[in-house]
């Protein structure tokens, strides 16, 4: 058996899941003996990791519970030893649209860094596809960053805004859509407000707004209705409230009625 | 009341235990590190930057963490097991962090990318597909889609800094 050098599209079909079971077995125990071969090998893994979308793994079976747990437990001792830990005051919200326009929701001061969203599932991975990945992403210049986004699984999300009537509700990857109302622009564009919840890996909820155009839907703002964590919380009615302020801005005069809706839907949102 | 860092540490868990796995080939192996990983994470969160991609940092971690077994496995000889290895990891209080990706720089470097590099790319990493499936989609051979992926990801390593030094695990 050979122990040349390996070459890259070796280590990178391993790290696709692209070698048959006895070649992997071959390469990995070298892998494993070679730091330089593991470092080679580890940048295909890696740049796969960062490109991917990330929704894929949130069908993956969930992580076991003896994991999360010793998480929690080293978290909770840590915090333990800082007793002015943070979190006992309200920070600061900076809300961006995809158009780079920020509006504050609210004020405050982060007693350890600014302002952060869950940013567990929040890629921005903007490469000209459609909502499949919601993003108001932008990072703020002053006081803290703001992220918001949840990457849903694209198709999901494209056959719910199609289908979906306002005040409707559909299961969309982990958690459950709701649209809320339809609009249309003054660009001529249709636009639906929608929220989307769901409470594994954590608790988080997000209002969101996508316009259709050359035949899907693209995302054109979106801001987290809730946290996770309960001593740091925006009402969903404030986003609401933004996110319908942004419809304004954008020229709607307000939601079309259900019968206009109805017409909409079936000539395919135009 | 778990702090904000731990929540997104555990909702981060799928794509950590997945990245684990694609390493180390084992899913017992994959956690163990995993929670090593997290466990460093925790201690050193003052130094990831906010508005960067946390998964980036964390993979990072893992990364190093995963390879400085091997170099330690290697020079104790084979008897010693991974556990062992990771506890020592663990205690020496090595520089792990670096590597803060900014939500935006996978998609500039995306769009950067020659055509022909980043629609291989697209098919593969993103949208899931086979060698196989992903030639026939764009009508070239297997060994072609290889070479240009392999092609598109060192240059996607390279722009986001993720080029391997020799060491390996100081500056990513």
């Amino acid at each position: 058996m050979t122990r040349g050098p390996v070459p890259d599209e070796a280590l990178m079909a391993l790290a696709d899941g692209e070698l048959p079971a006895d070649e992997s077995r071959t390469l990995r125990a070298r892998i494993a003996d070679d730091p330089e071969l593991a470092t080679r090998f580890a940048t295909f893994v890696e740049t796969r990791a960062l490109a991917a979308d990330p929704a894929r793994a949130q069908s993956d079976a969930p992580p076991p519970d003896a994991l999360v747990a010793s998480i929690l437990r080293r978290d909770a001792e840590i915090q333990a030893r800082q007793p002015t830990a943070a979190g006992t005051t309200r920070p600061g919200l900076h809300v961006v649209s995809q158009r780079g326009e920020r509006e504050v929701l609210a004020r405050g001061v982060s007693a350890r860094r600014g302002w952060q969203l869950p940013l567990a599932a929040s890629i921005a991975l903007a490469i000209g596809a459609a909502a499949g990945y919601l993003v108001t992403r932008e990072t703020a210049e002053r006081g803290g960053a703001v992220v918001v986004s949840i990457a849903l699984p694209q198709d999901q999300l494209q056959a719910a805004l199609d289908a979906v009537a306002s005040g409707d509700s559909r299961k969309v990857g982990d958690g459950t859509i709701t649209l809320v109302s339809t609009h249309r622009i003054a660009s001529g564009e249709i636009c639906r407000e929608f929220e989307f919840a769901r409470e594994r890996p954590v608790r988080e909820s997000l209002v969101a707004i996508a316009c259709r155009r050359d035949g899907s839907w693209r995302a054109r703002f979106a801001i987290a209705g809730t946290m996770a964590r309960s001593d740091v919380f925006v009402p969903a009615s404030g986003s609401a409230a933004l996110a319908d302020q942004h419809l304004r801005d954008l020229g709607s005069p307000g939601p079309v009625d259900e019968a206009a809706e109805a017409a909409l839907k079936r000539n395919a949102w135009r | 009341m778990a702090s904000h860092f731990a929540e997104e540490l555990v909702a981060l868990l799928p794509r950590l235990r997945r990245f684990a796995l694609s390493l180390t080939g084992r899913a017992d192996q994959a956690d163990d590190l995993v929670q090593s990983a997290c466990e460093r994470a925790l201690r050193a969160q003052d130094r990831w930057e906010p508005g960067t991609r946390l998964d980036s940092w964390m993979f990072c971690i893992i990364r190093n963490l995963w390879i400085d077994t091997i170099r330690r496995r290697k020079r104790a000889g084979p008897t010693e097991d991974i556990d062992a290895a990771l506890d020592l990891a663990g205690a020496d209080g090595r520089e792990t962090t670096e590597n803060a990706l900014t939500l935006t720089a996978i998609g500039a470097a995306l769009t950067r990318m020659p055509e022909d590099l980043r629609v291989v790319l697209v098919h593969v990493c993103i949208e899931d597909k086979s060698y196989r499936d992903t030639a026939t989609a764009l009508g070239i051979p297997i060994g072609t889609v290889m070479s240009r992926l392999a092609r598109a990801r060192r240059v996607l390593a390279g722009e986001i800094g993720l080029v391997p030094s020799e060491k390996g695990s100081a500056k990513p």
